[in-house]
């Protein structure tokens, strides 16, 4: 009998240094960029209200920030690019002076902190990042290309039709140049001027006016890794998708935006637009694709 | 030593009436074209220190999700409501209105109207939802506005097309500030809670909001009897966009406390990038925080007292939407600003004043080679601790201490106690010599 409640009291004990020890640390408030977290062995994108536990890591990339909300309620903003254990975070919440030492500090540091500062901050300039043409591709580090065909298109604020789109390699030399009234135009990469070429760069200028050009915007064929890696998980997971459909090309599209190839989903959704014009579901997935990844402005 | 003390009174008299003639001059304004400082410094308050500097981190809300709407189209803000609402909130609060500006109902000037898929999925969104509150305006009727009278005195409101507003409440989303005009530049200290349009009373947006969370605080907060309440900021939701490496280690926020509550972009709703808990049972505001989280826009940006720059020319700090958040949490929390009643303001500065001039009294009388060092190290001693007072007591008991009228009375306690003197022993002299001439006529 004396067993069994000194048992009781144990598995109690037990019990409750376990609920504790599955309690968060820190909750994300607010995330910006693509910030990972490390929970057991694999890194995951961090999500806005998640837990972090204590035995976690994060990894805070370049141009990100992400604010924590400690267990005590106390806020903690990293924006330092880098790996922290979150352990590591939670020591340094809470750590902050009294009103009468801040006091002290401040009217003594003040004054001397606005004299030691550059001047020369600031420019009486802009930049201008040549976007009077607007062309919907991504950025640099997601320009990978799985198939053969490109889809480009392109919004122009000044300089108008016809416009002139110039295929670069590399070393800028220029491979092929395509003169459309239109907004838009497809390349093929299978194209012999192109398949030696591992990469490209894409600008559009307007005939008319020579001075309303484009941001340089890369296409980069996948490398053979990858691009087996992406084929295998395509057949395992969209082996139904092969007929040639609207629907398939829009569910497709899913399928490549998720493995980061923006530049074959744009491609489906054009190709499911062009197959059944009438229906608003392939534009309006289109339209928030662009908007979700930024490949466009909401206005 | 009743005549001692009746001379004190005399002086502290001496500097009230100083105190209301240099008022009226100053509101003559005849200096005001050549004076920077005052202009400069016409907004600050000494308790901005303690709020942007000096306080402890106050806690974050967790009951608050600001989501940013940014310039979104109506069929995204409807595809964003949909996905909210599917984790239950208890409230989602829509900072933004949803008609033409002066009631335009033409496709030529209300364009938005063409959109009639989108509208009609934002509206259906928005019934579906079942708890939207959505923002208004307080407006003054021609008659109302050409009475010079009618100041703060509303009976119109501008709500959202009907087709949106018919499925939910409306609070308004003014702000007490100087501006004349949305983009001005607008400080925001204070809110309104409830006001009377025509014959109703129509909330303040947070207050809204807050009622539909939990009552009791709102019938609390009306119970205070204040028609307008000072804003105890907690905290703001600012990120940074520093792209240049030699800057990222730089603290270049406008504020300090910059984390009040959970804040996500509209392009992680719309791709659900967030915790399954991030919503249920939360009060949601869906506002503008700039086009990309970091975006440094000034559009509905206020100046707030949390602003790292306390007066003279800076950038503003807070989006409208975080100052209705920054409501919200005050009066979730019962975490009010606490005041002094006016009269105690006086009472403060005449017992300050007479207790000054005793003082004066005495090394006038003890020290009279010392008293001009004295005299002014005493004032300068005064303010110091006065402004150190005010800090401190806001700072650690967030209570508001407005000793200004004392402050100005240390200032000017030192020269008024001297032309008091030189014009007492002048009339004491002209008295004593009228006296002599007077005497020996009365004694012939």
């Amino acid at each position: 009998m004396k067993k069994g409640k000194i048992l009781i009291v144990v598995g109690f004990l037990l019990t409750t240094f376990l609920v504790r020890a599955q309690e968060y640390t820190f909750r994300v408030l607010a995330n910006k960029g693509a910030n990972e977290v490390k929970s057991g062995d694999s890194w995951q994108s961090i999500k806005t209200g998640a837990q972090l536990k204590s035995g976690d890591e994060l990894k805070i990339s370049e141009n990100s920030s992400i604010g924590l909300v400690h267990v005590s309620g106390k806020p903690l903003e990293v924006k330092q690019a880098g790996s922290y254990k979150v352990a590591d975070l939670a020591a340094k919440v809470g750590s902050g002076s009294s009103v009468l030492n801040k006091y002290t500090d401040f009217i003594l540091s003040s004054n001397s902190a606005e004299a030691k500062k550059n001047r020369l901050s600031a420019t009486g300039a802009v930049h201008r990042g040549l976007e009077d043409i607007k062309v919907f591709l991504p950025e640099n580090q997601y320009a990978e290309i799985f198939n053969n065909t490109a889809v480009i298109n392109w919004q122009a604020a000044k300089g108008g039709a016809p416009y002139i789109v110039s295929l670069k390699n590399m070393f800028d030399e220029e491979l092929s140049k395509i003169e459309t009234p239109e907004n838009t135009v497809q390349i093929d990469l299978s194209d012999p001027k192109f398949v030696n070429e591992s990469a490209l760069l894409v600008e559009v200028r307007s005939k008319a006016d020579n001075k309303s050009k484009s941001e340089q915007h890369l296409i980069k064929k996948l490398s053979p890794q990858r691009y087996d890696l992406i084929k295998k998980q395509l057949n395992e997971t969209a082996a139904d998708l092969k007929e040639e459909t609207a629907f398939n090309k829009y569910l497709l599209a899913a399928f490549y935006e998720e493995n980061k190839l923006f530049i074959d989903a744009i491609t489906c959704y054009e190709q499911a637009i062009k197959m059944d014009p009438e229906n608003p579901t392939y534009k309006e997935g289109y339209d928030e694709f662009l908007l979700r990844n930024k490949l466009k402005s909401a206005k | 030593m009743i005549k001692f003390w009746l001379n004190c009174v005399y002086v502290t008299l001496f500097v009230f009436c100083m105190m209301v003639a240099v008022a009226f001059l100053s509101d003559l304004k005849f200096f005001s074209a050549f004076d920077p400082i005052s202009q400069a410094l016409s907004d600050f308050e000494m308790t901005d220190y303690a709020f942007s500097n000096l306080r402890p981190q106050p806690s974050v809300d967790e009951r608050i999700v600001l989501v940013n709407i940014a310039h979104i189209p109506r069929r995204d803000m409807a595809q964003q409501i949909h996905i909210i609402s599917q984790y239950k909130p208890k409230v989602i609060g829509i900072d933004g209105f949803y008609n033409c500006e002066g009631g335009f109902r033409d496709s030529i000037n209300c364009p938005q109207l063409l959109d009639t898929l989108g509208n009609l999925m934002l509206s259906s969104a928005i019934q579906e939802a079942g708890n939207v509150v959505l923002v208004s305006k307080l407006l003054q009727k021609t008659a109302t506005a050409n009475n010079p009278e009618a100041i703060d005195r509303y009976d119109s409101l501008e709500i959202s097309d009907p087709m949106f507003s018919q499925y939910s409440t409306h609070a308004f989303a003014n702000f007490p500030t100087n501006a004349d005009y949305q983009e001005d530049v607008k400080q925001c200290r204070s809110f309104i809670p409830r006001l009377q349009v025509g014959d109703k009373y129509e909330n303040s947006f947070a207050v809204e909001l807050c009622r539909r969370f939990d009552s009791t605080k709102t019938n609390r907060l009306f119970a205070r009897g204040n028609a307008e309440e000072l804003v105890n900021y907690r905290g703001n939701a600012e990120m940074l966009d520093v792209r240049l490496k030699t800057l990222q280690n730089k603290d270049l926020g406008t504020t300090n406390f910059r984390l009040l509550c959970y804040s996500i972009d509209y392009t992680d709703v719309l791709t659900s990038n967030f915790d399954a808990s991030l919503f249920k049972d939360k009060i949601v505001i869906m506002t503008f925080l700039g086009d990309y989280p970091g975006d440094p826009a000034w559009e509905d940006r206020y100046f707030t007292p949390l602003n790292k720059k306390v007066a003279g020319r800076a950038n503003p700090d807070m989006f409208g939407g975080v100052v209705h958040a920054n409501i919200l949490a005050m009066i979730l929390n019962e975490d009010y600003v606490g005041e002094l009643a006016d009269w105690t303001k006086y009472a403060i500065a005449i017992l300050l004043c007479v207790l000054t001039v005793a003082l004066f009294y005495v090394i006038d009388e003890k020290l009279p080679i010392w008293f001009d060092a004295m005299s002014v190290l005493i004032q300068v001693f005064q303010i110091l601790i006065i402004s150190g007072l005010v800090v401190y007591c806001f700072a650690s008991f967030t209570f508001k201490l407005d000793l200004s009228i004392a402050l100005a009375v240390s200032a000017l306690v030192g020269p008024c106690y001297d032309i008091f003197k030189s014009l007492q022993h002048e009339i004491e002299n002209r008295w004593e010599t009228r006296k002599k001439k007077l005497n020996p006529v009365i004694t012939n």
